[in-house]
């Protein structure tokens, strides 16, 4: 029982880790970025990519996914969402489910069908914690999730560029008027996205595999996390992922393995209708 | 928007068109097998342009109302021997009773929550035929649907399921057009525009998406159960997030919210994917970056683009007002 809460929350780090990126994107457009999933799913492509073709060693490979998904960031802000800046934000979201496919069948063409792994930096060792048995792996993605989450917070709310970045997100006339670049800032968020998408890549490729579904699966998963903790919310969506992640495990251990997927999404369905403001968000019904 | 005697002319086009077009094809399979094609496809973008035209939602759930169309006809003429067209009535009913009760989380959350909840309601339903084994026969999925028997006729050849098709394509095009001139069809517009005023002039918001979205559901039910008998033997794979967003992007390719775009958009997208198989998996990679250019160049679609062009040879006639 212990050990399955464990890998739960390993799971639901992934989670919060993508839900962080998917939602300083939505922070910054006010519209949700369907092709963050396959940019975690490409930042786990490049990764192979550069081992096994580059010949590169693990540390190595991980900059150059960390590099290469910038450059996505910036690629999918300037092809799919700048041009698109003053239409309806059904546009933006529209231009982003075609980015996906996009990706998603980019993927296909290059790695093909098959699941690829690659492997973690911590090996696929186990510790015997007092008799819980925890992948190393799994300690890894606690770690490197509580740095990220603890450097956000001092980033957002210490650095000047983060209080820019912050600012831009709230209102961006405003932004703009006070002096702030504010495509500089939207271009740095989908940088900040990129990279978040490459390490979480990392992370989530030894446990689930790389195949060109798994950017869907990836985004479906951070999304009802999102929703869960309160949209936008970052405390929450930490939460809402731990919670996600353990209910799965939990679920499919002893209730069912086959209609895990199919609780996930009625979980998501019920909250929107009981408290669509999730955990800790604000309310969000259209304003007027 | 245009409304009344033009769209009828538009409407009463297409069905001089679409009745005498197979005259030419009824030898070629393979072209039947298109025209079939893009007239399922025809109602599924219809119901699509319900939800996006009338409400200003986008929906990338259609795949699951297709589903439980095809599946419940299938399992309606087989299990229990009824007659094909009470079990598409009564599978598209189902498909719009559930489409009715999206309808409750939809009227309490914004835009961009519902894309995600029909996507989740999508794979749901596939989830569920793919796992329920028992009733769906799961990967397998369920052969030898008998064609529809109607008295004496049977529709078995392409060409005779081709009337079949387009007599609910004409179903579908006259519902449309005369929910436009209905009082439930002004309140989904109102409530596009503004829900708070909508509400405020004594139009009830949850109602008005229960009854859109339910419709919606019934017409992409009657595409599945219309598909189902034609193909003969369905499996999950058919029903995936890929169909939902064909079809959204037929709905955006042809022009949201007018009557002569799902018809456009269907056409042009079904004939397109088939002339564009020689190049196999970039076609998908050219399909997305497709996507993403119609909404730069051309957000109103291919009838925005003529609506666009026409209105600049005809500058003084503003009577087509949106």
């Amino acid at each position: 029982m212990i050990q399955e809460i464990v890998s739960g929350l390993s799971m639901g780090c992934i989670y919060a880790l993508v839900g962080f990126g998917f939602v300083i994107i939505y922070n910054a457009l006010g519209a949700v970025n369907f092709a963050y999933g396959e940019v975690v799913m490409f930042g786990g492509y490049f990764g192979l990519l550069a081992t096994t073709w580059l010949g590169l060693p693990l540390w190595g490979a991980l900059i150059f996914s960390l590099v290469s998904m910038a450059a996505l960031g910036i690629f999918n802000m300037l092809f799919a969402y700048y041009p698109m800046r003053h239409r309806p934000v059904v546009t933006v979201i529209i231009a982003s489910i075609g980015m996906s496919i996009l990706l998603r069948n980019s993927a296909l063409a290059i790695w093909g069908p098959d699941p690829l792994k690659i492997d973690s930096f911590l090996g696929d060792g186990i510790i015997n914690m007092g008799g819980v048995v925890v992948v190393r792996h799994q300690l890894l993605i606690f770690a490197v999730t509580a740095l990220v989450f603890i450097g956000q917070y001092f980033f957002f709310a210490r650095t000047p560029i983060g209080r820019k970045l912050e600012a831009t997100a709230q209102d961006q006339e405003t932004a703009q008027l006070m002096g702030i670049k504010v495509r500089r800032m939207i271009m740095l968020t989908f940088v900040m996205a990129g990279l978040l998408g490459s390490i979480a890549g990392f992370l989530v490729a030894p446990l689930w595999f790389l195949e060109p579904d798994v950017g869907l699966y990836i985004i479906l998963k951070a999304f009802i996390a999102v929703v869960i903790g309160g949209f936008g919310s970052v405390p929450g969506l930490v939460v809402g992922g731990l919670f996600l992640g353990v209910t799965e495990v939990l679920v499919a251990s002893h209730l069912t393995s086959e209609y895990k997927d199919v609780i996930s999404f009625l979980i998501l369905i019920t909250v929107l209708m009981v408290m669509p403001q999730g955990f800790f968000g604000e309310k969000i019904a259209e304003k007027v | 928007m245009g409304y009344g005697s033009r769209n009828i002319l538009i409407t009463m086009i297409f069905v001089a068109v679409a009745v005498i077009v197979p005259f030419f094809f009824k030898d070629s399979r393979y072209y039947m097998n298109l025209l079939n094609f893009a007239g399922i496809f025809i109602i599924l973008t219809y119901s699509l342009n319900l939800i996006h035209g009338y409400l200003g939602l986008i929906s990338i759930g259609q795949a699951g109302f297709f589903a439980i169309g095809a599946y419940i006809t299938a399992g309606l003429t087989m299990g229990t021997g009824l007659n094909y067209f009470p079990s598409l009535l009564i599978a598209a009913i189902v498909a719009g009773l559930i489409g009715a009760m999206l309808g409750f989380p939809a009227a309490r959350i914004g835009g961009h929550y519902f894309v995600l909840i029909t996507l989740g309601f999508g794979e749901i339903v596939r989830l569920i035929i793919l796992n329920w084994k028992e009733v769906t026969n799961g990967t397998n999925g369920i052969n030898n649907i008998p064609p529809p028997q109607l008295g004496p006729l049977i529709f078995e050849s392409r060409f005779s399921y081709y009337y079949l098709v387009l007599a609910f394509v004409i179903l579908t095009m006259l519902v449309t057009l005369s929910l436009r001139r209905s009082k439930y069809g002004r309140a989904m517009l109102s409530v596009k525009v503004g829900e708070l005023a909508a509400n405020v002039m004594g139009v009830n918001p949850l109602t008005t998406k229960l009854i859109n979205i339910g419709m919606s559901g019934f017409f992409a039910g009657l595409a599945g159960g219309l598909y189902a008998s034609y193909i003969g033997s369905i499996s999950p794979e058919a029903f995936d997030v890929a169909l939902s967003i064909d079809i959204l992007t037929m709905t955006l390719v042809g022009g949201s919210g007018t009557i002569a775009g799902p018809i456009i958009g269907s056409i042009f997208l079904v004939f397109l994917k088939e002339w564009l198989r020689f190049i196999k998996e970039f076609y998908m990679i050219i399909y997305g970056a497709g996507i993403v250019l119609v909404m730069i160049f051309m957000p109103y679609g291919i009838m925005g683009l003529i609506k666009r062009i026409s209105a600049r040879f005809q500058l003084a006639g503003g009577s087509d007002g949106k």
